[in-house]
């Protein structure tokens, strides 16, 4: 398979370092090469933070190569779209809508509805994502984002992307 | 499929390797991208970890561990090695018994730092032996070389690593542990009193040594050539290997894993076979420069577009298809949001106070930085750690008499114990005049909320003993120590404006505890 290169896009303080953690974690088990690269520090008083993924079957480079991006994964909007013009050919934007954003229990679970969006949209299941989240998540929060991962899985729609 | 591998960042893998590879010591100072190897280094009871108030205590600490022949870790972010930069540049003299690793975590494209310096400069002006990983694979194997290569030459090891291979993560493979279950204990050695009779015997030795490090660089598999087809050879040092595989698959590549010093004989050898060599450096041309000492002639001078900022995949494209940026990158510069202070930091009541009261400010080192952005504009001067102090009096010792008092010093609690202690003895020393800020909020937090001396817990969050900021100043000898709350801005205000008019050495400590450390 070609590398697939996945880029976060938010700010600091929305939980992108969890939404990554969770989607690397998933894709770890299943037993792909990945690199991830993100960068703490300044940057995450409130700035613009990504985080990149880029997996396959044998990955060298941690950063996604110019217009390189094949899912586009926002969970700010205006974030998101400074790197639109980075989407690779037939690359694809995922995020939520006011509607499903308004829907969710808590502010704080849009991270971890945009990692299960992207993770239902390769064709992960549900169990795995519960036991990625075990590993960074604290038993008190787990059922609280299980049933945001459970409403992200129980709409309708579904699309399903090859990688 | 996940066995014996873990996918872990740069720094995590260097913790992992200090576990595995008999690492007795590990210490450091928080600076970006360095931080997090000691809190993951602290989760193994059998490796002792601690936070040092800077980077000097840090590594003369570990000098002293490894002189009794155990082995060390020190970390630090490319800006912490000039702190640490005296016992670096004499450890080199004195050689060492156990094997000692200085972490260096460097900084290109300036992410959360004050300058890039190119740290692999140092190696050559320490006369040390320097690794450098490209992935946090390597980050964890090649702690084991270093390691070795410590002990069997009797130096300290440099290990160059980058914000991109701190920061990122990747597949590590786990090595079979070594078990290191040695007796420390300390013998006199000559060597370790570097009175000027050893030392210019010790400076023969390690020229001797920097030969013999030559040779291991020539034949070890740290410096690996992998065939491929043209004219063209690549020479690749740290991350820049990753990108160049990306983007150039076809491409011969020489991936240096020591760079200090460089395998000399072994690139003369291959250099012949090819049309062009082109090193792949980010920062500095430190490779480039070496081969060119050398007679080495075919290799490409690198675009000093390329001296400045952090490596990508494009970028990597551009040097080796036109050794030139503009070609191929026509980015719309889309705008970044930037960092600011926290909503409701009491840092920035302070600001708001200072920012009313017209004054001129010498700032320092920490979140507090982000007071030279606006609203409040409030910071005009940050240099380095601890700086301000020293720097506000220097300002104000060439001001007119009416403009001196409005200048005044602002420095954080971590920073202040960093290396602020010395600014305050020469200001009351020297019969100096003006104020001194202390933003204490009880925390590292710029680095992520680290302990220090002042929060009285350790790195493993044990208790220990609280150093209490204003009985130091008082003991210094400043005139006056106020302590207010900044949240209550009115009684802040007056504090501000009495202070103003008081003579002497007047310290105002700000103290709040950072809202991200009571979550």
């Amino acid at each position: 398979m070609k590398t697939k290169n996945v880029l976060i896009a938010g700010l600091g303080g929305q939980g992108i370092i969890l939404c990554s953690r969770i989607i690397c974690n998933v894709l770890f088990e299943k037993g792909y090469d990945i690199k991830k690269s993100e960068v703490h520090g300044m940057s995450q008083r409130g700035g613009s933070v990504t985080s990149q993924i880029c997996f396959g079957k044998i990955v060298y480079s941690p950063l996604i190569p110019e217009r390189g991006i094949d899912f586009l994964l926002m969970l700010d909007e205006n974030e998101g779209a400074r790197h639109k013009e980075n989407l690779s050919e037939g690359g694809i934007i995922l995020g939520l809508s006011p509607e499903e954003k308004s829907k969710l229990k808590s502010k704080k679970c849009v991270n971890v509805a945009v990692a299960a969006k992207f993770l239902k949209s390769i064709g992960v299941a549900m169990q795995e994502i519960e036991r990625a989240l075990r590993n960074f998540v604290k038993e008190k929060f787990i059922l609280m984002n299980m049933e945001t991962v459970a409403q992200v899985y129980s709409t309708e729609k579904r699309e399903l992307y090859e990688i | 499929m996940t066995k014996n591998k873990l996918f872990l960042s740069g720094n995590e893998a260097i913790a992992k390797a200090a576990l595995d590879f008999g690492c007795k010591v590990g210490i450091g100072y928080p600076g970006t991208p360095s931080t997090e190897i000691l809190e993951n280094m602290s989760l193994h009871s059998s490796i002792k970890s601690f936070w040092a108030p800077n980077e000097k205590v840090a590594l003369e600490y570990a000098i002293g561990a490894c002189y009794t022949g155990c082995r060390a870790i020190v970390t630090m972010k490319h800006v912490g090695l000039n702190v640490a930069a005296d016992p670096f540049m004499n450890v080199s003299y004195t050689g060492v018994k156990g094997g000692l690793i200085i972490v260096s975590c460097d900084d290109p494209g300036i992410h959360s730092s004050q300058n890039e310096q190119d740290n692999r400069n140092y190696a050559k002006f320490a006369k040390i032996p320097m690794l450098e990983p490209s992935s946090p694979d390597e980050a964890y194997r090649f702690i084991k070389s270093a390691f070795e290569i410590s002990e069997k030459f009797d130096t300290p090891v440099l290990y160059r690593m980058t914000i991109r291979i701190s920061h990122s993560n990747g597949i590590v493979n786990l090595l079979k542990p070594v078990k290191q279950n040695r007796i420390f204990s300390f013998q006199r050695e000559k060597k370790y009193v570097l009175l000027p009779g050893v030392a210019r015997e010790r400076h023969k030795i390690v020229e001797k040594r920097l030969e013999h490090l030559q040779d291991y660089s020539d034949n070890s598999e740290l410096n690996q050539l992998e065939d491929g087809k043209g004219e063209v050879l690549l020479i690749s040092s740290g991350v820049t290997y990753q990108y160049a595989k990306e983007e150039f698959p076809e491409y011969p590549i020489l991936k240096i894993g020591m760079s200090y010093p460089l395998p000399i004989e072994k690139i003369k050898r291959i250099a012949k076979n090819y049309k062009e060599i082109i090193c792949l450096e980010e920062l500095d041309p430190f490779i480039e420069e070496n081969l060119l000492n050398n007679g080495i002639n075919n290799v490409r001078k690198r675009n000093k577009k390329f001296y400045i900022g952090e490596m990508n995949p494009s970028r990597i494209k551009s040097l080796v298809m036109y050794n030139d940026e503009e070609k191929i990158l026509n980015k719309t510069e889309a705008k970044e949001v930037p960092p600011s202070l926290c909503k409701g930091c009491p840092h920035s009541y302070v600001f708001e106070v200072i920012k009313g009261l017209h004054l001129i400010v010498a700032g320092d080192i920490g979140c507090y930085t982000l007071g030279a952005l606006s609203p409040y504009n409030a910071i005009h001067t940050t240099l380095e750690m601890g700086a301000s102090i020293p720097m506000g009096f220097g300002i104000r010792s060439c001001l007119e008499e009416k403009e001196r008092k409005r200048v005044i010093s602002v420095i954080g609690d971590s920073t202040f114990i960093h290396s602020g202690i010395p600014g305050l003895i020469d200001a009351i020393y020297n019969k100096r005049e003006g104020i001194i800020v202390i933003l204490d909020n009880d925390s590292t937090a710029m680095t992520g909320g680290q302990d220090h001396p002042g929060t009285g817990r350790t790195l493993q969050n044990g208790e220990t003993f609280k150093l209490d900021i204003k009985r130091l100043c008082e003991i210094c000898g400043a005139h006056k120590v106020y302590v207010i709350d900044p949240y209550k801005i009115k009684e802040a205000k007056r504090v501000f404006k009495e202070a103003l008019n008081e003579n002497g050495v007047r310290v105002v400590i700000a103290r709040k505890e950072c809202l991200l450390k009571k979550k």
